[in-house]
């Protein structure tokens, strides 16, 4: 376990913890009993959505919480609310693996299984801190490494997973297209690539290969600022590798090219032939316990359980005999255009489980005015996070100690969690109160116990049909398993047949663009955002726990020490960081983790957030926003 | 004689029972569903012959807790929160777990200093440990003169001998419930213990980490991804910090040293400001005074690979 699994106890037995349901008056905050809160909700929500239309309610639900949960607060929003605005954070992390692993493989899953990885001769991580961020996955590599394996890090920053690499190339942030193209094209031009793999299991190569042509080691080095020759010899150490694993995460997606540079990560593997077996693959490292299975089991808009699109009415037909009620087949609003939405007057209920989006999402004080125009916010939550702070009605919420249900790990393995601990006070499981809400409605749910959900969701979701919860008792099952003798799949896509339809993968052409904000002469520095391995996403748990709040009590901005020099700057001097969004107050932290030019911050610290800087430009695709490169200026406070 | 007695499994239960009836829970070893080894409240009905070592130190737990409030701040004043009155006795506690609180006693029970709380579930405590009969995973417990069998740290210690077992007794306690049993010869007691050293590789001596060993814990250093399982695995790491507790209160809680937040001082500055420094710091207590007894479980928690066994490993170790 990481830092944080350890004291993971401790949060949950806070002072802080909801224990009634609170209902704003005035300024703040009054205590109500379960049946005027929930009433409350309800008679709003019917209110609103006969006023202005199911398409004026969005739904947030939680990769903190089981696949139950969130199951039933996708099919309330579906068959109650009649409204597909239903996401969750998925949009801020790897929304852009899911499109674009789905369009080239047919499946926006890691390729293998974390067992894996002890396997695998070459370890390539690109945009992941894996030793903070993923340290159980880290721990697997090592093992690998023990054992002989290389280590290729690809990163702007010098992560700690860097400092042990056989290579670090550190681009530009926002290049990442022109590296993996550059790859590509050192393959196919030295005869590296796999032709009988792309001749037989994949289409598009020629028009791909027409982009890459020109994208050489010597093309990419004036975009990404990496030598030509350290670019070629890291792609002929990757084509000579017999069981490369390729690992990424949100420095690879969080950018408006977010599901183009999955694609070209795609591509990558399917040129080089490196898919389709054992501890050979591709593999988005997952940002949340379960936002895989907040994925599968729907929480996106236009995507029903299991990634079935609500656009088919085949689809709809089967969910309609499901739930009784046909769901919408309109596409819903990502999370990222809600507060859009909200000003413009289209969205004015806002229901948040377990999302603290104040925090999360770019370019915060836009999201604070959105909060305080919305209509009608509900949140469904542990604390009384930031978002909740403007909420109409707060309902206390379990945490996971005080629950039961399943996860869905990031290498697609649906695990068991059991309740250990009495909740506090009279907080309730979110799937009971989401049903207690449909009921009010006038749309009874009917489910028992998170197991009868589960029951339904086997129904719902082909992917998950084989499991129940008999049979994870005895542990957990890898998604696809279709059927109860199915043994589950520890890798995708075997012998090359893709889950596209047809089988084969889909090459995508895909070329470098420029991010939308670079660093000018008003603004000179570029910034990344990201955690730090202590706190976890918004930091509402984690704060709430002594040791790791020492770690790092309070915001900073890591700069090299080469502009910190240029600018009269110690380690712990206060500074303000500026971008045309917004500033934000910190202590500097003179590191080589980040090369000159280069700022890192947190999103993590109300007080001081990095999502007063970011901006909301979207990736078209995904609408994932860009939050790792930001032009910004660095001074420091007198 | 050696002072040893020879008991058959019906005569230990005696021995635990009139451990009850003198007031005190017994704990046994138990397997969970998951094959995980607890301390649960209970006789066992038999001794379980794949029992090796608890995953967690659960002796040094029940001395010495991963945290616990000492007072809180009322509206009339500090509330003390006292430690627990529970007498226990550890029935099938592990020789290196009992060495190890042997050396926490010294800290904690010594001339010098005497913690309150810690001395009062001490006092409380009735150990009795069982010599091992193979390594656990990762563990240099012989290197370290802590296994197979311990030489001090408990009340009683049991051997497996046939199917009987040999018992010593290390306190008066321990010798009064195994008087009325028949005593056996120092050379049975001897040979028996030859034959579980024999079940365990030889050792090697281990390192003597007294000067900074840059290259060792540098390397190390760069594996450490700061998780703290060594330290809340660890028998002897009893570093603590007391902190606020709820509303109003203050507890104290082990706090690993290879966080940075330990070495920090008040004005933010810090003693050992790299992972390498707060390595060097932990070896030199480890083995630089000898506070190591070889469990193996911070190897087998640790998320990198920076734990004894990697040290071990390192060249310039001279252990095996």
């Amino acid at each position: 376990m990481c830092a944080k699994g350890w004291r993971s106890y401790e949060f949950a037995a806070h002072p802080d913890r909801l224990k009634k349901p609170l209902i704003r008056e005035g300024d703040g905050f009054r205590e109500a009993s379960w049946d005027e809160a929930l009433d409350r909700v309800a008679g709003r929500l019917l209110e609103i959505k006969g006023k202005f239309g199911p398409e004026a309610i969005q739904v947030l639900g939680s990769a903190k919480c089981p696949n139950e949960d969130n199951y039933v607060l996708q099919r309330w929003a579906r068959a109650c609310l009649r409204t597909d605005n239903v996401d969750h954070c998925a949009r801020l992390c790897h929304a852009s693996t899911v499109a674009g692993l789905a369009r080239a493989f047919g499946s926006g899953a890691m390729t293998q299984s974390i067992s894996e990885i002890e396997g695998s001769d070459l370890i390539v991580l690109t945009g992941s801190n894996t030793a903070e961020q993923h340290p159980v996955i880290a721990s697997h590599m090592l093992r690998a490494i023990n054992r002989g394996a290389k280590l290729l890090v690809i990163d702007p920053r010098k992560t700690p997973m860097a400092r042990i690499a056989d290579v670090h190339l550190s681009p530009r942030p926002g290049t990442d297209i022109a590296w993996i193209n550059a790859f590509i094209n050192v393959l196919v031009n030295e005869n590296l690539h796999d032709r009988r793999f792309i001749e037989e299991h994949t289409e598009g190569f020629s028009e791909m290969w027409e982009k890459v042509r020109q994208c050489t080691p010597e093309a990419a080095e004036r975009i990404t600022g990496i030598p030509a020759g350290e670019l070629a010899e890291a792609a002929r150490l990757y084509a000579r590798s017999r069981n490369p694993m390729i690992f990424y995460a949100m420095g690879i997606t969080q950018h408006v090219t977010g599901t183009q540079n999955v694609m070209a990560l795609a591509n990558l593997v399917m040129v080089a032939g490196k898919i389709g077996r054992p501890s050979t693959g591709l593999c988005p490292l997952r940002g949340q316990n379960n936002v895989q299975g907040a994925c599968d089991v729907g929480v996106l808009p236009g995507m029903l359980p299991g990634y079935r699109s609500n656009s088919d009415e085949r689809i709809l037909g089967q969910f309609e005999a499901l739930w009784g009620v046909r769901p919408p087949s309109w596409k819903g609003i990502p999370s990222t255009q809600a507060p859009d939405a909200i000003l413009a007057g289209k969205v004015r209920a806002l229901y948040s489980m377990g999302e603290n989006i104040f925090s999360s999402h770019p370019d915060m004080h836009h999201v604070e005015e959105a909060l305080r125009r919305t209509d009608f916010l509900v949140v469904q939550d542990l604390f009384l996070t930031e978002t909740a702070r403007f909420a109409h009605v707060v309902l206390p919420a379990t945490a996971w100690p005080e629950k039961e249900g399943t996860f869905t790990g990031t290498d697609r393995t649906v695990q068991r969690v059991r309740k250990a601990v009495e909740p506090p006070g009279e907080a309730w499981d979110d799937w009971r109160i989401i049903g207690e809400v449909s009921r009010r409605m006038g749309y009874p749910m009917e489910f028992r116990s998170p197991e009868t959900i589960f029951s339904e969701m086997a129904k719902a979701i082909p992917l998950y049909a084989g499991m129940s919860y008999e049979r994870l008792e005895q542990g957990g099952v890898q998604w696809p398993c279709p059927s109860p003798d199915h043994p589950g799949t520890p890798y995708l896509h075997r012998d090359g047949v893709f889950a596209r339809p047809g089988g084969r993968g889909r090459f995508h052409p895909v070329e470098h663009v420029e991010p939308p904000e670079r660093p000018d002469a008003e603004y000179p520095f570029c910034l990344s955002t990201g955690r730090v391995g202590f706190h976890w996403h918004t930091r509402s748990m984690t704060s709430r726990i002594g040791l790791l709040e020492r770690e790092y009590p309070a915001a900073f901005v890591d700069v090299n020490p080469e502009d910190g020099r240029r600018l009269g700057l110690r380690s712990g001097d206060r500074v303000r960081v500026t971008s045309r969004r917004g500033s934000l107050e910190c202590a500097a932290r003179l590191t080589d983790e980040v090369p000159p030019g280069l700022l890192f911050a947190t999103f993590h610290y109300s007080e001081a957030s990095a999502n007063a800087l970011t901006l909301n430009a979207l990736d078209p695709i995904a609408q994932i926003p860009e939050l790792k490169v930001s032009a910004v200026r660095l001074e420091k406070v007198p | 004689m050696s002072g040893a007695k020879r008991l058959s499994w019906g005569d230990l239960t005696r021995v635990l029972r009139a451990l009850e009836k003198e007031g005190y829970e017994v704990l046994s070893p138990q397997k969970n569903r998951w094959g995980d080894w607890f301390p649960e409240p209970g006789l066992p009905a038999g001794w379980p012959g794949d029992f090796q070592n608890y995953a967690y130190p659960f002796l040094k737990e029940a001395v010495f807790p991963l945290e616990e409030p000492l007072f809180s701040s009322g509206g009339t004043g500090f509330v003390f929160h006292a430690a627990e009155d529970r007498r226990l006795a550890f029935f099938g506690a592990r020789p290196c777990d009992a060495e190890a609180l042997a050396y926490t006693d010294l800290f904690f029970t010594g001339r010098f200093f005497a913690d309150s709380r810690y001395r009062a579930r001490r006092r409380n405590l009735f150990v009795i440990a069982a010599a091992c009969r193979a390594p656990c995973p990762k563990s240099f417990c012989v290197a370290a003169q802590a296994g197979p069998w311990a030489r001090k740290g408990f009340d009683i210690q049991v051997y497996p001998a046939g199917g009987d077992w040999l018992a010593e007794a290390a306190t008066l306690q321990g010798r009064r419930l195994l008087s009325a049993y028949p005593d056996v010869r120092r050379e049975d007691l001897l040979r028996v213990r030859r034959e579980l050293e024999g079940l365990f590789p030889a050792p090697g001596p281990l390192p003597r980490h007294t000067v900074r060993d840059a290259a060792r814990t540098g390397w190390l250093g760069a594996r450490c991804f700061r998780c703290g399982a060594c330290i809340w695995l660890c028998p002897t790491c009893t570093c603590y910090d007391q902190c606020r507790f709820g509303k109003d209160g203050v507890k104290r809680e082990q706090d690993p040293c290879l966080f940075e937040g330990y070495h920090r001082l008040a004005g933010g500055a810090s003693l050992r400001p790299t992972q390498p420094h707060r390595m060097d710091f932990r070896y030199e207590c480890k083995f630089g005074v000898g506070a190591c007894v070889g469990c193996g479980r911070c190897s087998v928690g640790c998320v990198g690979y920076a734990a004894m066994e990697a040290y071990l490993e390192r060249p310039g170790s001279r252990a095996t």
